[in-house]
């Protein structure tokens, strides 16, 4: 119900920042992350900051097709 | 021809195979997430779940369980009254009694598409001489961006700016359904960006009193399967546990600085949910510290009766006890250009997502092998490149 | 068929100066007496100036031979906001024009202008707006030959509409038909897709919004031409612009009749579209594009039309993305990231952000 996007915090001044996602500089409110700060991982919904992102799992996430996804050779689908 | 690469599998998805004929039984779990519904479909994955896996869509829209009298409202005040609405683009095109937004805007109605509540205050700010209301709708992880807007309107001392608000949270709606009887399902795929709000510890009494299964999921392509993997797995081994298949994100008591400005600023009411009818304690309404934002209020609005569009049946829809097909009027009168219910409006409505990516049957994939072309003037059998 | 419409009631005339713009647009601008003359004299034809322009007719005369087919296309342009990064309403003008006849196999001679102009336009973005247009047209190796202006009341139209008239040239027997579409057949796009629709939304609906995304509005027929050159029975190409890539493949699966599979590891999609894209809730695959093109050829003929296109600085992320298969309901499927199948459908219409 509810698109959230991981995005990089890159300003913050009191309740106002400044998050990147991947190229797109995005103005959010980060008065429900009072913790995170310039550098931090994010997750943005609606333009304002929900969560501050454990840096190394929101890493991992990011990445994860790479990780989790394996190509099965016996699944080739010769058909294509 | 060669594809050149393997199409990607995911390990989860031959674990969700294994443990599914584990299992050995059809087994039915509920996604309470409009954006699971939409992933579920968007990423094929609906195409690969094993046969006796079989995923209901609950009532995790916030514009289709939006009841039918709100969205009069809503469209009542936009053409009636000289005011600027303000709404998420995905309600403008929701059908009401007399159209939608997005009609009424033809008619002259000044709405506005936004993209986030602060952009309806900055709006108020810039144009002193109008009222703007702000249709806010929403479960628990929109609410705190209303709160925020209205927290701080009234800090600002803003007398041109409220909300029409129709927040909704998702544990009363599952609750009622499940004492409904009306649905019959092993588990429940919990909304992961709900939760990053309430923390998983809500949804804690599914598992202690109607002991069902529940876990925590993402919205990547992976993190479905990966989450229904846990599910099955719990159904198969009996355990009724709650697992957090989305800590990126979700802590056990979700973002307390956000519940804290719901809870300053809204309270627990009845409200009406489409389908569910009035469930106790499931919506939240301006305390009335804040009674001067409620656009209901100001502009001294009715609620209209609930009128439902005959024969559609979202409210059945949104609580699993039919699958859009089911509905004579899907594709039948009811598509996405010409919706009569909102579970067609919405890109995350149940009845889109299957109308969009499910409406015919894909047959099994034919080899093509017959169909294989020669070049004439080699006779050589034609091979692709390799992609890089 | 003539050669060029006649449609100026205003005669374009070449002028030597080229006053640094001042000011607004007025009603009078647009009147068809002195103050048009002075318009077009200090601000529009010495942007555009050609040898074709100058000649003071109603319409202008080009050139024939006597196998070629000739083309023609018409379009008009009401984008908001006019400008927006990487380029603005005039580029987009000579693209979109020049893009329809390209992938009708056309090799483009002439464009015609009818610029619609607010009354309050500032005359330096008009200024901006006629640069854009000339660029463009140089780009494509297209002149303007023709053209008209007229203006309207402040509030009657936004800012500047324009429609562009294009025709080309095709030679005798080139047909690019999706009835010549069979199963086998590979379907290619010159490079990553949904950038020019997610540059204008942004710009419109999230001004705030810094993006390194930049329009691909782009003229193809250089790219087109070439392509056609080295590997001329292409079977079928459109440009992929308002309904994006599905409603191309849409479109294709519908007229040829046959199943179209795209294969979504294998489409274009840079980071930076796809995270926007995800923002706002929208699917790269149903969003615009202004320099895109799918191209459909026979299988034996994928690497060479690859090869072509990857050597032109506008194909250079050329990728085969999908064929045409052997199931003959007219869908378009998806073969997804992780190896399910959905069907593909035509969007519905306005393109909004959305936050559920």
């Amino acid at each position: 119900m509810c698109l959230a996007v991981p995005a990089k915090l890159v300003e913050r001044e009191g309740d106002q920042g400044v998050a990147d996602l991947h190229g797109n500089l995005v103005p959010v409110q980060t008065l429900f992350a009072p913790e995170a700060k310039v550098g931090d991982w994010v997750l943005v919904h609606a333009g304002f900051v929900i969560k501050k992102l454990d840096r190394h799992q929101a890493e991992a996430t990011w990445a994860v097709l790479k990780d989790l996804a394996e190509p099965l050779p016996e699944d080739v689908d010769e058909s294509w | 021809m060669n594809p050149g690469k393997p199409t990607i599998r995911l390990k989860s998805l031959k674990r969700l195979n294994q443990l599914a004929s584990e299992v050995g039984r059809d087994v039915a779990f509920m996604e309470v997430c409009g954006t699971h519904t939409m992933s579920v479909f968007r990423s094929g994955l609906r195409s690969l779940l094993p046969k006796n896996v079989n995923l209901l869509s609950g009532p995790g829209c916030p514009v289709c369980v939006t009841a039918q009298s709100d969205i009069d409202m809503l469209i009542a005040l936009a053409v009636d009254h000289d005011v600027i609405v303000c709404t998420y683009g995905d309600m403008l095109r929701v059908p009401g009694a007399r159209g939608s937004l997005e009609k009424a805007r033809g008619d002259g109605a000044d709405v506005r598409v936004i993209y986030s509540s602060m952009d309806a205050v900055t709006l108020a700010q810039e144009s002193p001489g109008k009222q703007i209301v702000f249709a806010a709708v929403g479960f628990e992880t929109t609410t705190p961006a209303t709160a925020a807007a209205v927290d701080y309107a009234k800090r600002m001392g803003l007398g041109n700016f409220t909300v029409l608000a129709s927040h909704k949270l998702v544990m009363p709606a599952v609750t009622a359904l499940l004492d409904s009887g009306t649905v019959h399902v092993d588990g429940f795929l919990l909304p992961g960006h709900v939760s990053v709000i309430t923390g998983w510890r809500e949804f804690d009494p599914i598992v202690k009193q109607y002991n069902l299964p529940c876990v925590v999921g993402g919205f990547e392509d992976e993190q479905i399967p990966e989450a229904l993997v846990d599910l099955v797995r719990l159904v198969g081994e009996g355990r009724a546990e709650l697992i957090n298949q989305y800590p990126q994100a979700v802590a056990e008591h979700g973002n307390p600085s956000a519940r804290a400005l719901v809870k300053k600023v809204f309270e627990l009411a009845d409200v009406r949910w489409r389908g569910l009818g009035t469930i106790p304690g499931s919506g939240l309404v301006l305390r009335d510290a804040y009674r001067t934002f409620d656009a209901q209020a100001r502009f001294n609005l009715s609620q209209p009766k609930d009128r439902e569009p005959k024969g559609c049946r979202c409210g059945e829809v949104i609580t699993g006890a039919v699958t859009p097909p089911q509905c004579v009027l899907f594709d039948n009168g009811c598509t996405p250009t010409n919706p009569i219910g909102p579970c067609m409006v919405s890109s995350e409505g149940t009845c889109q997502a299957w109308f969009k990516y499910h409406r015919v049957g894909v047959p099994k994939r034919r080899r093509l092998a017959s169909m294989r072309r020669r070049d004439p003037k080699t006779g050589k059998p034609s091979v692709l490149e390799v992609q890089p | 068929m003539t050669h060029a419409a006649p449609i100026t009631d205003t005669n374009h005339r070449l002028a030597e100066g080229n006053d640094k713009p001042r000011g607004r647009v007025t009603l009078a601008h647009g009147g068809g007496g002195q103050l048009t003359d002075e318009l077009l004299d200090n601000l529009i034809l010495p942007r555009l100036g050609n040898d074709l322009m100058g000649g003071l007719l109603d319409s202008a005369t080009l050139a024939a031979t006597g196998t070629d087919k000739l083309a023609m296309t018409i379009d008009s342009y009401v984008v908001q906001p006019w400008k927006f990064p990487g380029g603005d309403i005039g580029r987009l003008a000579v693209c979109g024009t020049v893009n329809d006849l390209a992938v009708c196999g056309g090799d483009p001679v002439g464009i015609a202008l009818s610029l619609i102009l607010a009354e309050g336009f500032e005359m330096s973005d008009l200024a901006q707006v006629i640069d854009s247009i000339a660029q463009a047209g140089e780009e494509a190796g297209v002149s303007v030959v023709t053209g008209d202006t007229k203006v309207v009341g402040r509030g009657q139209a936004d800012g500047v509409y324009i429609t562009t008239a294009g025709v080309a040239r095709v030679p005798q027997g080139r047909t690019l038909s999706p009835k010549r579409v069979n199963p086998g057949d590979v379907l290619i796009v010159n490079g990553p897709i949904g950038e020019h629709g997610l540059v204008v939304m942004l710009a419109r609906e999230m001004p705030k919004v810094k993006s390194v995304l930049r329009t691909d509005a782009a003229p193809l027929n250089g790219l087109i031409q070439t392509l056609l050159k080295k590997v001329p029975d292409v079977l079928f190409m459109r440009d992929a612009t308002r309904s994006g890539l599905a409603g191309v493949a849409c479109d294709l699966a519908r007229d040829s009749g046959w199943r179209v599979t795209l294969d979504e590891a294998r489409i274009p999609v840079r980071p930076e579209a796809q995270h926007a894209a995800d923002m706002l809730g929208l699917d790269p695959l149903e969003v615009a594009n202004e320099g895109k093109v799918v191209v459909v050829v026979r299988p034996y003929e994928a690497d060479a039309a690859l090869a072509v296109m990857r050597s032109h600085p506008l194909g250079e992320g050329a990728r085969i993305i999908g064929h045409v298969g052997g199931v003959e309901d007219g869908l378009c499927e998806l073969h997804t990231l992780i190896g399910g199948r959905r069907i593909i459908q035509k969007p519905y219409g306005e393109q909004l952000p959305r936050i559920c």
